[in-house]
């Protein structure tokens, strides 16, 4: 039968086991929020994807796996947000957006191309741009 | 000590433990999750290949290069658009520079550049000179990290308070280069009339022994054999009493005899300038165009009886100076004053450089105002981050003639966030 003495010490290794375990967890945590932060993957792909149409020629057709998103993003937000409404391209500037919150990252791209179409294909979780030809304006 | 305190010794060395396994774990994923990703490399090098296929293609020249209209719409022709999102103030400035020189072949030329025939630039002109700058070495002893400090521990840096200007007399730099090197002398800079720095982080192919970092002292204002510092050599006037020296390094009477037969034990120089200095050696026939007719010398300045190489003939040097003098200054906390930054003629009575003709006014407020912005840009030296990517490329072409040339290819791309690590 365990004393007093005894049960005051088994208190305070439980206590340090405790605080232990949830500094961990803190730290686990803090570790998956930013690895799995949506805005590393917008400003990741917003900057993949400007390169990929910075290096396209008129009638070529880049298609982009978002497998990866899937994998890394939190699955609350990947469950409730569209993937294929994810990137916007306005002019030479892409804009991807992951998640409901904030404006998403955007970033430029310098070749003066047109980028006719694109669309997501959820079969094979790609997206798929057609470069249609060269705009006609005068670059800025 | 009892069982008890013991344990409580323990638990608190744990609890430290753990504490350090946790920031470090922190710190790490911090710095490299919250750093941008940076593609600025790709995309400058995305963008030269774009602009050399839009100048040639299959190692021919396009026809349409060589024409007004081409210039004219170059960013048009070439498919570019300089249009960026409207995040950090890219949209203030254009965030790209992009620049196309066309060269004759010269095999001759030490780096092969014979004569520009075609000239082209779009975007941010500012870039180019950060970019220049960013190949530039930091000073040694700047900075305050541990890894620095521990870094002067083994290689001691040197007191940096004086920027000496030189000229190499000669038409190319590949000529000087080489009798720098040949004379087991040594130079921390040396810019090309067309504003090409070079440096022992840039040096060219041959003679790389010819320049030394900013950290080694360099043997390019010593008073060599034989010379001694006479009564009348002060730095603030150069040679004075007897034989006065005006404030733009113009030799009196008596100081250009000294030029010519005078015996070494005679010549005036001030001893011990290697240490505290970084020598710039500025490619520009000086005193030389007094023996040369035309050329560069064509519209030499002339003073009692001698000529001078005028400066005007390459402004992009003197962009390029300024810059870097404005750099060094900027780092070493060096007075922009003509007691810090001074000719070669000032410290070595038989030497001219760099010359009557140096602009020594124009170029100290400059600097000055060039210092100034780049302090207002939140240390674009002190701190790399707002340096910008380039890439400049070389390629032999052909034109329809069979002609042959060498096009250079510089693209630029800032676009810097604000922690790009």
């Amino acid at each position: 039968m365990m004393g007093k003495r005894g049960t005051v010490m088994l208190m305070e290794d439980i206590i340090v086991i405790i605080i232990n375990v949830v500094f961990v967890f803190i730290l686990i945590t803090f570790v998956i929020s930013r690895v799995s932060n949506a805005s590393v993957y917008e400003e990741k792909y917003a900057k993949e994807i400007a390169l990929a149409l910075d290096a396209a020629k008129p009638g070529m057709m880049i298609e982009l796996s978002m497998s990866e998103v899937g994998k890394g993003l939190d699955t609350v937000i990947y469950g409730k947000y569209n993937l294929d409404k994810s990137v916007l391209i306005n002019g030479n500037i892409v804009t991807v957006k992951f998640t409901g919150r904030g404006t998403g990252y955007s970033y430029s791209f310098f070749n003066d191309v047109n980028v006719t179409n694109y669309y997501f294909d959820k079969a094979d979780k790609e997206y798929v741009f057609f470069i249609g030809g060269y705009n006609e304006q005068k670059g800025g | 000590m009892n069982k008890r305190a013991v344990k409580t010794v323990l638990s608190l060395f744990w609890f430290l433990l753990l504490f350090i396994v946790a920031f470090a774990v922190v710190y790490i994923v911090s710095i490299f999750y919250g750093s941008p990703y940076d593609v600025r490399q790709i995309e400058a090098h995305t963008m030269s290949d774009q602009i050399a296929d839009c100048v040639a293609s299959q190692g021919y020249i396009n026809s349409s290069v060589f024409t007004q209209d081409f210039r004219n719409n170059f960013l048009a022709d070439c498919h570019l658009n300089f249009n960026t999102e409207d995040i950090y103030d890219w949209k203030n400035s254009t965030q790209y520079y992009t620049e196309v020189k066309i060269y004759m072949y010269d095999p001759n030329s030490f780096n092969l550049l014979g004569q520009q025939v075609f000239n082209v630039s779009e975007g941010n002109i500012n870039l180019k000179l950060a970019w220049q700058l960013s190949l530039v070495p930091k000073a040694p002893s700047q900075g305050s990290s541990l890894a620095s400090s521990i870094t002067s521990i083994f290689s001691p840096s040197r007191k940096v308070n004086t920027i000496v200007i030189h000229t190499t007399e000669g038409s190319t730099a590949a000529g000087a280069i080489e009798t720098i090197s040949n004379r087991a002398l040594s130079v921390h800079y040396m810019i090309d009339r067309n504003g090409d720095i070079y440096s022992s982080e840039n040096p060219p192919a041959q003679f790389a022994d010819a320049f030394v970092p900013e950290k080694t002292v360099a043997s390019h204002a010593g008073c060599g054999e034989g010379s001694s510092q006479l009564p009348y050599c002060t730095l603030s006037s150069g040679c004075i009493d007897s034989s006065p020296v005006s404030s733009n390094g113009i030799l009196d009477t008596k100081c250009q005899q000294l030029t010519g037969s005078i015996p070494k034990s005679q010549w005036c120089c001030i001893p011990g300038f290697n240490t505290n200095s970084i020598g710039i050696e500025l490619v520009n026939l000086g005193e030389q165009c007094t023996n040369i007719n035309g050329g560069f010398c064509a519209n030499a300045v002339s003073l009692g009886g001698y000529k001078w190489e005028n400066f005007s003939n390459s402004p992009d040097q003197m962009n390029s100076l300024v810059n870097l003098v404005a750099n060094i200054a900027l780092r070493y906390n060096i007075p922009v004053d003509r007691s810090h930054i001074i000719g070669h003629y000032q410290i070595t009575t038989y030497k001219t450089d760099p010359g009557p003709d140096f602009p020594w006014d124009k170029f100290l407020s400059a600097v000055k105002v060039r210092e100034a912005e780049m302090t207002q840009q939140t240390g674009v030296i002190a701190a790399d981050t707002h340096l910008p990517q380039g890439v400049l490329r070389s390629f032999y072409a052909l034109d329809n003639n069979g002609e042959k040339y060498i096009v250079q290819v510089l693209t630029i791309v800032r676009k810097t966030e604000k922690n790009v690590a």
